[in-house]
């Protein structure tokens, strides 16, 4: 185990802790971005020490507290323990019926994101030489105001002990990227990205996946796209026949899906801040969550997701856990607390973002499991429908119903081609409402792990990077057009 | 507690020593922040944390390398500073970089209330409990959090430029609960002496008592009054979408042919003023400029955007003194906005509505259409049908899509007292159409 780590829980027990956790995470991370010729480069680091200490309220019930520091010091870790322990006997002022967990044998092992090329071995004059290839592939027409590409490469080192004798290491690679086009005509100000919006797409993985972007060759689309979208009509509003693409329905599947199954939100722990559930546990015995082509899995085990990991922030292994199943809600993802407030075992959804916050639940990947449509043919069986295309704009509720979201583009579908393209297309819903008109699904063929990462949870706020593996489906009847 | 100016600074000078022979830009901050939350009656989440995090700026003719780290040691600071400088030499030449400045000291403007630094756990754990038992004896459940921190801030350059500032926090917000019905009261204050425990959660427990029994009503066009923290929300997303210098030089922005024309209703004036004590104040923006009051929009009529020296050298002026820690590429933004208030209060303004929708807040709102200042989002803790000039009924949570600009033009009555809500200070406003386009599910 490692010397801090153990000094820290030594440290807490001496304290009073009944049990204590420690994190030391090392978070190295890269960004770049050209924007109109111009390269961005921040090389960032950011390394501390964390530690949770629970206290016993008697009768099995626990409270905690946690403290960090960037100091990594004997005498930091020493402190902030026992800070920790005098934070919780100060929640137990408040205690309520206190906190429990789960039964957890302690785990020990390694675990690293398997990759081919460490994105921070490659030099920075041949990632500058590849996104200004991308980024000058997108300008050319006068009307690209802005012109972009983007590279960001991260690396965590985390060591995790427990009193009960855990001892983990890991190490997660995460690397992606993307180019955008801004196209400027008078009032009129669009937007096309590949593979996606807000800085592209990212994996746990190596520099190997941002060179499969290969941005370059895409480039050239994503500048017309846009320059196209200036002069495009509004898409018309009404009730239309969708096929939404594998990006923006990453998008749909997190906050429709992805939030509302967190536990700890079911059970009220985030209700100041980003809202409840409607999925209350009564709804566990079967809810009808979509239609029998829904099928999603919470999967921390698959590669290149950007929620994989080995173990998750509290020490429990990564899992495949069944969310939904032929449209029947069937469960959570959890952590120790939360998992125990039912009963059960966690679902190993427990992450912290960085060495200075606690672990809360958040999806790890949350996946749509493929169907059995190919694209080609999904279009033929879709005329007069629409074609949805990276997201744009995104809102829900608190408790993860009414919904809207805004595309980059949309296509009329006719004789199974894409035909008139359309600017500013919205669309919204109420969520099991619209996952209930969810009648196909296109198969592995066009299946693929999306990254998001930027997550915002919690109190200090907390960014985490997930994933969504989605293939693009149809959901009929859907509203369409909410300006006009 | 406070490390102090002096040992600060050497710090910084230290670590930009190291960025030669590139001249270097740095800041360091220094930060003690705790956050007790509480659920269902109970604290259920109560952490600390303390950091130091860098980040410098090297400069290399018109070639610029950043880089950032956490921790006070100097070593480390040190390499942080010269991976900057080695970043730079690999670099491309930025032709529109005007250089690092120069800047005079800054105005002193400590906001440093050394109750709050000095906050014990137990401390913070008594007014979440005052919280906590008033709640609950309202037999109502409590949700919340209060936010305390410390901080320490400087920034400088080899051009002999340098800032300090200290600061403290705190934000106590209060959400009560029972069923569906919600309120919520929050107060942000930059002292102790400005959280009330007690009024915060009597404000929540009275808006979660008229929240009870919600009926769904029509969406569509409707006469709201929006009480400040919708107000605050809406103008931070104005800002958002297009009061920054970087939008305005690429084009982007709904200020473009607009600097002197009228944009929406001559009652709305919104200024960004670092030293009202009412807000945060920032006497210096994070490139060591020092700030003064802008106005952004004049009785309707748009003055200019908030720039730092990149985009202002774009624009063919000066700093605004609004940047943003660099490198970045978002571009600069203001940080103490304040839409001045009018002259009526809230209470005058349901009065003076025969039909129309009581807004307490906003909740997750997002740009639709930035160019066009198109916004969608949803209310939250607390909705109510006004008839006949008086609260009547909760209503259920509606979502929203309608342009902020817009809006601004339907002003019918600002109110008097403008409150804090995060950095931005806000009146609530009487809008005479504001545009309703669904409802919340069941």
């Amino acid at each position: 185990m490692d010397d801090l780590l153990q000094a820290a829980l030594n440290a807490a027990q001496s304290s009073g802790a009944t049990f204590a956790e420690a994190r030391i995470v090392r978070t190295h991370r890269q960004s770049i971005e050209i924007r109109n010729g111009v390269p961005t480069i921040v090389d960032s680091q950011s390394d501390g020490l964390g530690v949770r200490a629970f206290v016993s309220l008697g009768g099995g019930a626990l409270t905690f507290g946690f403290s960090s520091s960037c100091e990594l010091s004997r005498a930091a870790a020493e402190r902030v323990a026992g800070e920790a322990v005098s934070i919780a006997r100060a929640s137990a002022i408040v205690p309520g019926n206190g906190t429990r967990l789960d039964e957890l044998e302690p785990q020990r092992g390694e675990y690293a994101t398997p990759v081919e090329r460490d994105p921070f071995e490659v030099s920075l004059s041949d990632k500058l030489e590849m996104l200004g290839g991308a980024e000058a592939a997108v300008r050319g027409d006068a009307r690209v105001k802005i012109a972009q590409a983007f590279l960001v490469c991260r690396t965590d080192e985390k060591r995790f002990a427990t009193t009960e004798g855990a001892d983990i290491t890991q190490r997660i690679v995460q690397t992606g990227g993307g180019v955008a086009a801004t196209a400027v005509e008078g009032s009129e100000v669009q937007v096309r990205s590949y593979p996606n919006s807000f800085r592209g797409n990212f994996r746990t993985a190596g520099f190997e996946f941002f060179e499969s972007l290969d941005l370059e060759k895409h480039a050239p689309r994503v500048a017309s796209e846009a320059v196209a979208l200036l002069s495009a009509p509004v898409v018309p509003a009404g009730e239309r026949d969708v096929v939404i693409d594998g990006g923006q329905l990453a998008l749909q599947v997190h906050e429709s899906i992805g939030h509302p199954i967190e536990l700890d939100r079911v059970l009220g722990t985030e209700a100041s801040y980003a809202g409840t559930s409607f999925l209350t546990p009564d709804k566990l015995s079967g809810f009808r969550y979509g239609s029998p082509c829904v099928n999603v899995v919470a999967d921390a085990t698959v590669k290149g997701g950007l929620g994989s990991f080995g173990w998750d922030d509290e020490g429990v292994p990564a899992q495949r856990v069944p969310i939904i199943t032929e449209g029947r809600f069937v469960g959570y993802i959890s952590g120790r607390q939360s998992a125990a407030a039912l009963g059960g075992r966690s679902s190993g959804a427990a992450r912290a973002d960085g060495w200075d916050r606690i672990p809360l639940v958040r999806m790890t990947n949350i996946n749509l499991e493929p169907g059995t449509w190919a694209f080609d043919d999904l279009l033929a069986d879709t005329d007069g429908g629409l074609y949805l295309a990276t997201n744009r704009s995104w809102s829900i509720d608190d408790r993860r119903l009414n919904f809207q979201f805004a595309t980059e583009a949309a296509w009329e579908i006719t004789g199974g081609k894409l035909g008139t393209l359309y600017r500013n297309p919205t669309y919204t819903g109420i969520t099991p409402q619209f996952w209930g008109s969810c009648d196909a699904v296109c198969s592995a063929d066009h299946w693929s792990m999306w990254g998001t990462p930027n997550c915002g949870k919690g109190e200090p706020s907390q960014t985490m990077y997930v994933g969504h593996g989605t293939a693009p489906a149809r959901f009929r009847g859907v509203r369409v057009g909410v300006m006009q | 507690m406070l490390l102090g100016q002096d040992t600060m600074r050497g710090l910084l000078e230290g670590a930009l020593a190291r960025a030669a022979p590139c001249d270097g830009e740095g800041l360091i901050e220094a930060s003690r922040a705790s956050v007790t939350r509480f659920a269902s009656n109970r604290i259920h989440q109560n952490v600390a944390e303390e950091n130091t995090g860098a980040s410098f700026r090297a400069v290399s003719g018109k070639r610029i390398g950043g880089a950032r780290t956490n921790g006070r040691d100097p070593e480390r600071l040190g390499a942080c500073a010269s991976q900057a400088a080695e970043i730079a030499q690999l670099q491309s030449e930025d032709e529109a970089f005007p250089g690092l400045v120069a800047s005079p000291r800054a105005r002193d403007a400590a906001q440093f209330d050394r109750e709050i630094a000095n906050l014990t756990p137990e401390a913070r754990a008594g007014a979440v409990r005052e919280v906590v038992s008033r709640v609950e004896a309202a037999g109502l459940e409590a949700s919340g959090a209060l936010t305390v921190s410390a901080d320490e801030l400087v920034i400088g350059n080899t051009l002999g430029t340098f800032q300090y500032h200290p600061s403290t926090y705190a934000q106590l917000h209060v959400v009560a609960r029972s069923g569906g019905a919600e309120g919520a009261g929050t107060s942000t204050s930059g002292a102790w002496s400005g959280i009330d425990p007690a009024a915060v959660a009597e404000e929540a427990i009275r808006k979660c008592a008229s929240s009870k029994d919600p009926v769904a009503v029509e969406p569509g066009e409707w006469v709201v009054v929006l009480e400040s923290e919708a107000v605050a929300d809406m103008i931070d997303l104005l800002a958002y979408m297009g009061l920054g210098g970087l939008a305005f030089v690429e084009d982007r922005s709904f200020l473009c042919g607009k600097i002197g024309e009228r944009i929406c209703g001559e009652t709305i004036t919104l200024v960004d003023d670092p030293f009202d004590a009412r807000g945060p104040v920032h006497p210096f923006d994070y490139e060591g400029v020092p700030k003064e009051r802008t106005v952004l929009v004049e009785k309707g009529v748009a003055r200019t955007p908030v720039y730092d020296t990149r985009t202002a050298a774009r624009a063919g002026t000066k700093t605004t003194g609004h940047a943003l820690p660099e490198p970045n590429t978002f571009g600069p933004y203001p940080l103490n906005m304040a839409l001045e208030p009018g002259d009526a209060t809230l209470d005058e303004m349901i009065a003076s509505t025969e039909r129309g929708i009581l807004v307490s807040r906003f909740h997750y709102t997002n740009p639709v259409d930035p160019r066009r200042t198109v916004i969608t989002g949803m209310t939250r803790f607390g909705t109510f049908l006004i008839e006949g000039g008086q609260v009547t009924k909760a209503v259920r949570s509606m979502r929203f899509t309608d342009s902020v600009l817009d809006a601004l033009s339907r002003v019918e009555a600002l109110g008097r007292d403008a409150k804090r809500v995060d950095d931005v200070l806000a009146p609530p406003m009487k809008l005479s159409s504001w545009r309703f386009t669904g409802v919340t599910g069941e």
